[in-house]
């Protein structure tokens, strides 16, 4: 996907019908579309402009659901160093739910140490798309954003 | 006090007003990255419009609002903000939310949290 900001709705979307139709992922669809949206709006906002496409994969596992969103950063970058923090503090909590109130609550305060740093959005990752979030920035100049949801018996193929 | 207006097309977002800030309608999907550099001073002038008419109640409806990142999430929270901390506003926030929007309902009731005696969803 193009680095672009206008394009995260059209794959958001696409994403939503093709989940919506495959055999037990239809109860996903909409909240892993969220998922893709939240991450691919963090890529392009704090990823390198003009730079290689925003990567992005949606794997059905038996037993889970991989979505990896991978952007160029630059060398140093600041956000990467907040996104490893979200991630931290989200890990620090029981439930994502709690971290998702603590972080809603920080916005109502005005004291929301990671505004502007897609730090609502990933807490909605976790809650609301009941998604695992890791990053890897192994490679230089890139990171990968990984959110995984496990699937109910249920909802396995 | 500002004039309301009746409609904010921000598309693939619209903000609709109606009776004097008694009803207020947010449909579409809510997609821009910087929404409350518009939208919370809207939501500001609504506030005001509804505590200069004493309403008891504001109605936001959200059932037609398909998908909404985390920046327009912002904005519902700096309502609430403005609203609870407002010692002359007497309205109640009356959320009309879709069950068929999951994230809406989960969404909700994390606000309803923030939001106590002031908030009140319904799922329609």
């Amino acid at each position: 996907m193009p680095c672009d900001w206008r394009c995260i709705d059209r794959v958001r979307e696409g994403i939503a019908l093709l989940l919506g139709v495959r055999p037990h992922a239809a109860e996903l669809a909409g909240p892993l579309a969220m998922v893709c949206a939240e991450l691919l709006e963090n890529a392009v906002k704090y990823g390198v402009r003009d730079a290689a496409p925003v990567l992005i994969t949606v794997r059905e596992e038996p037993a889970r659901v991989v979505i990896d969103v991978t952007n160029d950063v630059a060398p140093g970058s600041r956000h990467l160093a907040a996104l490893r923090a979200r991630l931290g503090w989200i890990a620090g909590f029981a439930q994502p739910g709690d971290a998702y109130l603590a972080a809603v609550e920080a916005v109502y305060e005005g004291d929301d140490a990671f505004a502007g740093e897609g730090g609502l959005g990933l807490v909605r990752v976790a809650h609301e798309g009941g998604c695992l979030i890791e990053c890897d920035d192994s490679t230089a100049g890139r990171v990968t954003v990984r959110a995984v949801r496990p699937r109910a018996a249920a909802e396995r193929a | 006090m500002k004039r309301l207006p009746r409609e904010v097309e921000r598309p693939p977002m619209s903000v609709a007003i109606a009776e004097g800030a008694k009803r207020v309608a947010i449909t579409g999907r809510a997609v821009e990255p910087e929404v409350g550099t518009w939208l919370c001073p809207l939501i500001d002038d609504i506030h005001h419009a509804a505590v200069a008419a004493e309403h008891d109640e504001v109605v936001l409806d959200l059932r037609h609002l398909e998908h909404a990142n985390a920046a327009l999430w912002r904005c519902l929270v700096y309502w609430l903000r403005v609203l609870r901390r407002d010692e002359a506003a007497r309205y109640q926030l009356r959320v009309f939310a879709a069950p068929t929007h999951r994230w809406q309902i989960i969404g909700m009731s994390t606000l309803k949290v923030i939001g106590a005696d002031r908030l009140r969803v319904e799922e329609v």
